[in-house]
């Protein structure tokens, strides 16, 4: 049990970090479906600095390949108006193209990187088995910091504003193309750290490694109504969907690996299709 | 550098296999570009392709395994048949979440592409041939003949039938998309679904039917592996091109007739990458993709600016 | 809503207020409210600039106007040297012969109200939901063949939900909807558009695509007509000549038909989609809301005579609008939309020998 509960909680830190990423971008007005990209490509970018520089470089250099891809996304939806989700689309096949090209020229294998160092660990329990993700603390610390900043500061509600009614915002003096731009970077930097920790907390880099994560964060924001706690919340019941596998082994049920691989996947079609009716997206959200 | 050049475009170019070969890879990119194209056009980002790809082609192989003792004029339409219902009936399912239920379906296809995955994977090793990873090999008589064996060309190449079904099909849906109410009404829901409700637009209808049919063209797409080259389906066999066909369809614009073009592009990409795989990683072509896409829709939106100012 | 904009400009210690067709979703009594909080902004020194096309507001509340017509100033000076006529014919742009234009025509005629009823909305209750907030409660009304009906209220007392009810959009809690003699609750749009209902509703999220040509919007609402559109095929020429046909009987400014309509301005862009409907001579019911909504007044006056034209082949016309002038030149009854109740209904003459019964039932 605190196995399968502790797993929930690695599994949910990428997830929410990710979907307050989400957040930021498509309350601003943007939508980012490239969340799995920059994912991704932080990860990657984590790895390359920890294998040169150990984990603080690392996270640096994770986030900064996040923002770096968000930045590209921002200037062609904010900017140069392309549809959003195409730029997204485009940006997501940019980055596992690049993940794969960079993963075989600099580590030269088409599947997994070399081994590097990881985050320090909090171990207990005999032999250490058990393990408390302390990363999970920075992700509730990020949510506890971001819906303060959505609802409390006037910099958060005037990028909300950005997502609801551009028009009224700029008749109010508010630069719009800015914020956009801000709310899609801090979704890379988000991202980026996000991937920091997925490839770090392994200890290396796999091919497509992000597995899905960035679209079942986005499915997580859209059943949490763009709302960081409820987003937080149905994060951790995906990421306790994703430790499912666990709680079969140690309770000794056979059931074919494919299935539990899978289930996750469709825990999350089905918590969508329940939440999402409810709830609204920002009103503004696409508009180029 | 020279060198690199010169054999590349002896392969490409001057041997016939070669030829042959771009052939044969580009035509399960048009088949799924077409299904993409299908379905952005409506304003539905279907980026499933992958899996429905994957369960469709999966339906056609052992389709055609159940039904080797059937003669080659009734069988292969049939497995073509379910190879189509397999890919279209996976994409429904995302195609009802949409309609009914109002999931986006960029979330749904794309959870669908793991779940079809696993789905695969679990089916196959239910029906693979001991130690390995594939069904039983497919009777030959209901093999997709190749262009080798039926008209003596492109010797060595897998390239085979398919590729006029595909071309015959890119003009097919060339037809579709701008002579038949069909085409009209998808390309107004893909402007403004909204509007296009209150034209009287049954919408919930094209959905399913947008859905269906690009489902049913990514599974097509697969049968040239599994019916054309190794005449089995084996895990994990499709490489992304489910991926690679929304960067053609958005490169074409959605056009059926520009994707082949963009199609035996790629391809010929895709083959140069590999022949010069000594000296440049073949994952740079998938940068290259990338980045072309990238660029044509920062020129694209460039132009469109220009012309608004 | 309004009051809270000019409190947000006010707090920002605006000297100048720029009011862009403020009155547009207010009611009788809001104007009077709006232009008492104006006159005292003004009484204090600060400076307002009030946009509108509508003649007796300018004629209410200004000390000085500026007449604009096509980007260029036409007129100008203090408003003691203009009167509505002398407005009306710089806007217009010619002499205004008939100074009965902006009074409304007495003489509607009657229909023969024992004739079979058009469409009857019978008992129809809705519920609110974040789209369409206002609940319907009880509405029931008949429509006959050959009247125009006109649904006058605040915009925001269910305008917005009837509509979407007479379209389909929102569907009935109770109640039931009846074209002729037969029930067409359970219809989608299409259906009922092949029974004869034809709608002009917002033109830029219920009319028309504007970045797609005219011609594919001119078809856009008539896709199950095979004349135009066959399932295996589009039939070009028919569709190209319809399309030219609204084009000039509406006399809509475009270079040619396959422009995109967003090239085209709004009053053209509202003729064309009035006319389109229009030309659906198969049309024997029309739901039209806010038709002139935006429009000048010779855009709008052309419009209302073809609405009246629809009389002519025995259609019966619903006129959606909160605009009361328009209200009362095109309507033989008029039926008050508040909270979601028809409170009352009135004929033209009516409102005008009585407006204080028309504001009680406002008020409701």
């Amino acid at each position: 049990m605190l196995s399968v509960f502790l797993a929930t909680l690695t599994a949910s830190t990428t997830l929410i970090l990710v979907s307050l990423g989400g957040i930021s971008s498509e309350r601003s007005g943007v939508v980012n479906i490239a969340l799995e990209g920059m994912l991704l490509f932080g990860a990657f970018g984590a790895t390359l600095g920890s294998f040169y520089g150990g984990p603080v470089l690392g996270i640096l250099f994770g986030v900064l390949f996040g923002l770096a891809l968000s930045l590209i996304h921002a200037a062609a939806c904010v900017r140069f108006k392309v549809n959003h989700i195409v730029s997204g689309l485009a940006i997501n096949l940019l980055a596992f193209g690049l993940c794969r090209f960079l993963l075989k020229s600099v580590f030269g294998s088409s599947s997994n990187s070399a081994r590097v160092p990881g985050l320090p660990r909090i171990t207990f329990g005999m032999d250490g088995g058990y393990e408390f993700p302390v990363f999970f603390l920075v992700a509730v610390a990020a949510v506890l910091l971001f819906h303060f900043f959505l609802f409390h500061t006037p910099m958060g509600l005037r990028l909300s504003a950005c997502g609801e009614n551009p028009k009224a915002a700029e008749s109010l003096g508010i630069s719009v193309n800015r914020l956009k731009f801000m709310g899609v970077a801090l979704s890379g930097v988000l991202c980026g750290l996000a991937g920091a920790y997925l490839a770090l907390d392994n200890h290396q880099f796999t091919d497509g490694m992000s597995g899905g994560r960035g679209f079942i964060a986005i499915a997580a924001y859209i059943a949490g109504a763009w709302k960081p706690w409820r987003s937080f919340v149905v994060c951790l019941l995906f990421g306790l969907a994703q430790s499912i596998e666990i709680f079969f082994q140690t309770v000794g049920v056979n059931i074919p690996v494919e299935f539990i691989q899978i289930f996750p996947y469709l825990f999350c079609i089905v918590m969508v299709a329940c939440l999402a009716r409810g709830t609204r997206a920002p009103q503004a959200l696409g508009q180029v | 550098m020279m060198d690199i050049l010169s054999t590349l475009t002896q392969h490409l170019f001057g041997s016939s296999y070669g030829i042959g070969q771009v052939l044969f890879r580009a035509t399960p990119m048009i088949l799924c570009a077409l299904g993409a194209s299908i379905s952005f056009r409506a304003g539905l980002f279907n980026i499933g392709l992958e899996g429905q790809l994957l369960v469709g082609s999966l339906c056609g192989a052992l389709a055609a395994g159940a039904l080797s003792g059937v003669s080659a004029w009734l069988g292969l339409p049939l497995v073509f048949f379910c190879a189509f219902l397999g890919g279209s009936s996976f994409a429904l399912i995302a195609g009802y979440l949409r309609a009914k239920r109002n999931v986006h379906e960029v979330v749904s296809t794309m959870m669908l592409n793991f779940v079809a995955i696993g789905l695969t994977n679990f089916v196959t090793k239910v029906f693979a041939v001991p130690e390995t990873t594939h069904t039983s090999e497919i009777a030959p008589h209901l093999w997709a003949p190749r262009l080798s064996r039926a008209l003596g060309i492109f010797e060595g190449s897998a390239v085979n039938i398919l590729l006029f079904f595909a071309l015959a099909l890119a003009v097919l849906v060339f037809y579709v998309v701008y002579q038949t109410r069909f085409g009209l009404e998808t390309k107004a829901m893909g402007h403004s679904s909204v509007v296009a409700s209150y034209s009287g637009i049954d919408i919930d209808k094209r959905i399913f039917q947008v859905m269906a049919l690009s489902g049913g063209l990514a599974a097509w797409a697969g049968l040239n592996f599994v019916l054309g080259y190794k005449h089995y389906f084996e895990m994990n066999f499709s490489s992304g091109v489910g991926f690679l066909a929304i960067a053609i369809s958005l490169i074409a614009g959605n056009h059926p007739l520009i994707i082949i073009v963009v199609s035996l592009f790629f391809a010929l990409l895709e083959e140069a990458a590999l022949a010069v795989n000594v000296h440049v990683p073949k994952e740079f072509i998938q940068v290259l993709e990338a980045a072309i896409l990238m660029g044509l829709l920062f020129a694209a939106a460039k132009k469109s600016r220009l012309k608004t100012a | 809503m309004q009051k809270l904009e000019i409190l947000k400009a006010l707090y920002r210690d605006a000297q100048i207020l720029i009011l862009d067709e403020p009155t547009q979703v207010l009611g009788v009594k809001g104007v009077g409210e709006l232009f008492k909080i104006l006159r005292s902004l003004r009484s204090v020194g600060k400076t307002i600039i009030f946009i509108t096309h509508k003649i007796p507001e300018v004629l209410a509340i200004a000390d000085r106007v500026t007449v604009l017509r096509r980007g260029a100033v036409v007129a100008g000076g203090s408003i003691g040297e203009f009167s509505a006529d002398t407005l009306a014919s710089y806007i217009v742009g010619e002499k205004i012969i008939n100074p009965e234009l902006f009074k409304p025509l007495t003489t509607n005629g009657s229909a023969a109200q024992d004739k079979k009823t058009a469409l009857e909305l019978s008992r129809i209750v809705t519920a609110s939901t974040k789209e369409f907030p206002m609940a319907l409660k009880d509405l029931s009304l008949r429509v006959y063949p050959g009247e125009i009906v006109g649904i006058y209220g605040v915009e925001g007392n269910g305008q917005k939900e009837l509509f979407n009810v007479l379209t389909g959009h929102l569907p009935l809690k109770a109640g039931d909807l009846i074209l002729g003699e037969q029930s067409i609750t359970a219809l989608p749009l299409r259906a009922r558009m092949q029974r004869g209902m034809a709608f002009v509703g917002e033109r830029q999220t219920q009319g028309f695509i504007a970045s797609l040509s005219l011609w594919e919007n001119v078809i856009l609402s008539r896709t199950y007509d095979a004349a135009l559109v066959r399932w295996w095929r589009i039939v070009l020429k028919n569709i190209l000549f319809l399309a030219e046909r609204v084009v000039e009987v509406f006399k809509v400014k475009i270079p040619n038909i396959k422009e995109p309509v967003a090239s085209l301005s709004g009053g053209n862009q509202q003729k064309a989609l009035l006319g389109r409907e229009i030309a659906k001579t198969q049309a024997s019911f029309y739901v039209l809301k806010e038709p002139t909504r935006g429009m000048d007044i010779k855009s709008t006056n052309f419009l209302h005579d073809k609405i009246r034209e629809l009389l002519q082949r025995d259609a019966a016309v619903l006129v959606i609008s909160n605009e009361l002038a328009e209200i009362l030149r095109l309507s033989h009854r008029v039926a008050v939309i508040a909270r979601g109740r028809l409170a009352g209904i009135l004929t033209p003459d009516e409102i005008q020998l009585n407006p204080q019964r028309l504001g009680a039932l406002l008020g409701q």
